[in-house]
Formats: C-alpha cells, sequence, structure tokens
C-alpha cells in the first residue's frame, strides 16, 4: 500500500502546485483505504511530469493561489484554557506539562482556545467542520467515508494535516499526511511520517502534542488561535483541530486544518 | 475420495455456494470498477452527493459502489459513464485481461473433430441395431463412471 507514494518520493520544487494538490489527493485516498484509486491519481501526476500535460485542471486549479501570511507581530495571549467537556462520559483529559516559555532567544508559541461559534471568522474553517459533522454523523469520523474531493471544494487540500492520534504517548502520535501549503518554522523537519516526539521545536511540539491528545480524548472539535514566533519567523493562524476514526470505532485519527488568512 | 482441500472443480455443484461480498468481501473487479468509478469522479471535481444526484441514487450508494462492496448494475454504470464524460470501457482499463490458466475443458471440448468423426462413422458401421444399442449403454456407462472417477476406465496393465 506504501508502493505508489514511496515510488513517486515526497513533492518537491518541481512539482507544480497542481500536481502537490493530486499528490495530496492520492495520500488521503490511500489513508481512506482506497489503494487502487490513489494508484490512478499518481499515475494522473506520473502524466503530468512527462508530458506537462495536466491530468486534473479541477484540482490542480483549486486554491492555488495561497493567501499572504499575516505580518510578522508577535503578540503575546495568555496561555489559559478554557473548560471543555467531554463529548463521551468515560473521556477524560489529559494534561501535559506546558512547554517553557522561551525556548531560543525570542521564541513564542501562544495558543488560545476559540468557541467554535468563532468558526464564522474563518470560511475555510467553518465550511470544513461542517463536513465534519456531517462525516461524524454518518459513521463517527470513518476515514473510509471521507470524501477527499470535499476537501478539494472546501478549498482545504494542502491546508490539512492528518495525524495518526492511536499512541497511547502523544509523542508518538504520526504525521500521516502533511498539508504542504502550511508553512513550518523548520519547514524541513516537519514531516510526513515523523512523530511528534521527534520535533525538533519542543515549543511547538510540546503545545501541539497536549492539543491533539485533547481533542482525540473528547472526541471533539477544537478551535485554536495560534501566534507564535520561532526560529525567528512569525506566525498567526487559526486551528481546528478534528477527530477521525480509522475504523469507525474509535477515535485515532485527527485532520488539523489552517488558516493564515 | 478426500474432498478436503480440493480446488473448485473437484467440489460437487450442489456443495458449491454462492461468492458474497458480505462472506468474502468484494469481488477484485468490482474493486476495481469502483477505485476507476472514485478516480474519475475526483478529476471531474464531483462529490460523492453531486454524482448520487446526478445518477439519481443516495451517495451511500455512491460509497457502496467506490468501496466495492455493492456491484454496479450494467445500466447504471452506464449512467455513471456518462455523468462522468466517459465510456464505460474507462472503468475496466487496467485490469488484466483474464485468468491465465484456462479454464478445464468439457468433456465435448476435449473431443477433436476427427474423434467425433471416426466414432461416428464406426458407430453407423454396425449393422446390428442390438449391437449398437449394447455399444451405446457401454459408452454411457463409462461416460458415467467417468463422471464420478476417472481411473475407473484404467485397464489394469496385467490385462
Amino acid at each position: 500500500m506504501t508502493m505508489p507514494l514511496a515510488m513517486l518520493g515526497p513533492p518537491s520544487l518541481r512539482v507544480s502546485p497542481g500536481c502537490r494538490n493530486l499528490l495530496s489527493l492520492a495520500a488521503f485516498e490511500l489513508a481512506a483505504g482506497f489503494g487502487g484509486t490513489a494508484r490512478d491519481h499518481l499515475a494522473g501526476v506520473a502524466h503530468c511530469r512527462a508530458t506537462g500535460c495536466c491530468a486534473s485542471p479541477r484540482i490542480c486549479a483549486s486554491g492555488v493561489e495561497a493567501p499572504p501570511l499575516s505580518s510578522p507581530q508577535v503578540v503575546r495571549l495568555p496561555l489559559s484554557r478554557t473548560a471543555i467537556e467531554p463529548v463521551a462520559g468515560d473521556a477524560t483529559i489529559v494534561t501535559l506539562p506546558r512547554a517553557p516559555a522561551a525556548e531560543r532567544a525570542g521564541d513564542r508559541f501562544e495558543c488560545r482556545p476559540m468557541p467554535l461559534s468563532r468558526l464564522a471568522e474563518s470560511r475555510r474553517l467553518s465550511r470544513l467542520h461542517d463536513y465534519w459533522r456531517e462525516l461524524w454523523l454518518l459513521s463517527r469520523g470513518a476515514l473510509a467515508d471521507l470524501d477527499p474531493v470535499r476537501l478539494v471544494q472546501i478549498a482545504a487540500l494542502g491546508w490539512v494535516h492528518l495525524v495518526d492520534a492511536g499512541a497511547e504517548d502523544p509523542a508518538r502520535f504520526a504525521i500521516v499526511i502533511r498539508g504542504w501549503r502550511v508553512p513550518n518554522a523548520d519547514i524541513d523537519k516537519s514531516r510526513e511520517g515523523m512523530r511528534l516526539g521527534e520535533h525538533p521545536v519542543r515549543l511547538l511540539s510540546e503545545s501541539v502534542m497536549s492539543e491533539y491528545l485533547v481533542a482525540r480524548e473528547v472526541r471533539s472539535p477544537l478551535y485554536h488561535r495560534v501566534r507564535s514566533r520561532l526560529r525567528d519567523h512569525s506566525y498567526a493562524y487559526r486551528r481546528l483541530i478534528l477527530p477521525l476514526s480509522s475504523d469507525g470505532k474509535c477515535t485515532d485519527r485527527l485532520l488539523v486544518a489552517t488558516d493564515f488568512g | 475420495m478426500n474432498t478436503v482441500g480440493t480446488n473448485k472443480e473437484s467440489v460437487p455443484a450442489r456443495l458449491r455456494r454462492r461468492r458474497t461480498a458480505k462472506l468474502d468481501g468484494p469481488h477484485p473487479i468490482d474493486l476495481h470498477v469502483g477505485a476507476r468509478i472514485r478516480h474519475r469522479r475526483a478529476i471531474v471535481g464531483l462529490n460523492q452527493t453531486e454524482l448520487a444526484l446526478k445518477v439519481g441514487v443516495t451517495f451511500q450508494s455512491i460509497q457502496k459502489y467506490e468501496g466495492g462492496a455493492n456491484r454496479v448494475s450494467a445500466s447504471r454504470l452506464q449512467e455513471i459513464a456518462l455523468v462522468l464524460g466517459v465510456p464505460v470501457s474507462h472503468f475496466f482499463e487496467g485490469l488484466e485481461s483474464g485468468d491465465p490458466t484456462p479454464a478445464p475443458a468439457t468433456a465435448g471440448e476435449r473431443l477433436t473433430s476427427q474423434e467425433i468423426r471416426d466414432l461416428n462413422v464406426a458407430y453407423a458401421a454396425i449393422a446390428d441395431k442390438a449391437l449398437r444399442t449394447a455399444v451405446l449403454h457401454l459408452l454411457k456407462s463409462f461416460a458415467e463412471k467417468s463422471d464420478a472417477d476417472p481411473t475407473a476406465l484404467m485397464l489394469p496393465l496385467s490385462e
């Protein structure tokens, strides 16, 4: 099952944005268990590379123009977390020790929980949340029922990560698919297949592990405003974490969407 | 005769059960067709609900077609092909041409034309009707034994 993606290698700068969309789509198909469809998508990428002829104009044209990043202004926000009620009675919230306020001179990472009612401020996240609700009602967010075309239509492809959150220890949560449009403080360090505990920027990984673990345990969407300054790069974005399931029974996958608009 | 672990051909027809997706999993061809539908749908940019509306089924049906859980009827496949703008053959592209080992020949196919002609001529050459009938009965009894156990027709070498 891993052969097709490995065959083509990770997306490189030589791949057009359109092909990256198709690669992303193939990765989601593979994660959803549709290996045959993923293989066909990858054949489209290979065809595009070989001939320069686009195999999927509709997918390639989706969200090609990335919105500009916000200005590199760092705003400090309180780190307090609002109380989150678990969806199921037996769910528990595990609190991890917070990362130090600064890891490297000037580094900051601030994550503020936001109510879902504020999702309307991001059209992409709001639409993604609507789709997730459909999926959750249908099959408790089973990956097999995920229709990646909906991600294209929402213009979320490339802005979402798929995380394997099946491990007990959040340090062993792994990035299955990394949204290729999402900027990163250490852009080459965060990669598909990497476990969160391996991320070199601890300030970021400690916070992310904590939030991902909470999302998995409460089995409910979490919406955050994140402002950070990491390795001389500043970011401000909205993040939506959505619980999914690999088998429709237990929550062990997370769809993490970002909006830098 | 021990039938445990024998291939499908040796299992009597009355004991064979019909293949079902529930017990045996989706048929490989249904999986292939489903994957091709899903791929083409993505290329065209239709989600499952949109395709379902155009074809006149529920989106769950599209899900089942794509996953191979439900087999797509010929007429439905034609409708899907029309909506997705491809010929029906598109959904079968990439399938291997078939089982590389040919199916065992039937009794009729095993006989060459020459054998049939020779048998016919020899049978017709028997003038005595009672003898012809006896030969026919003999052949029929051989045929029955052949169905049950092919080795029953083999004569000991000492005879």
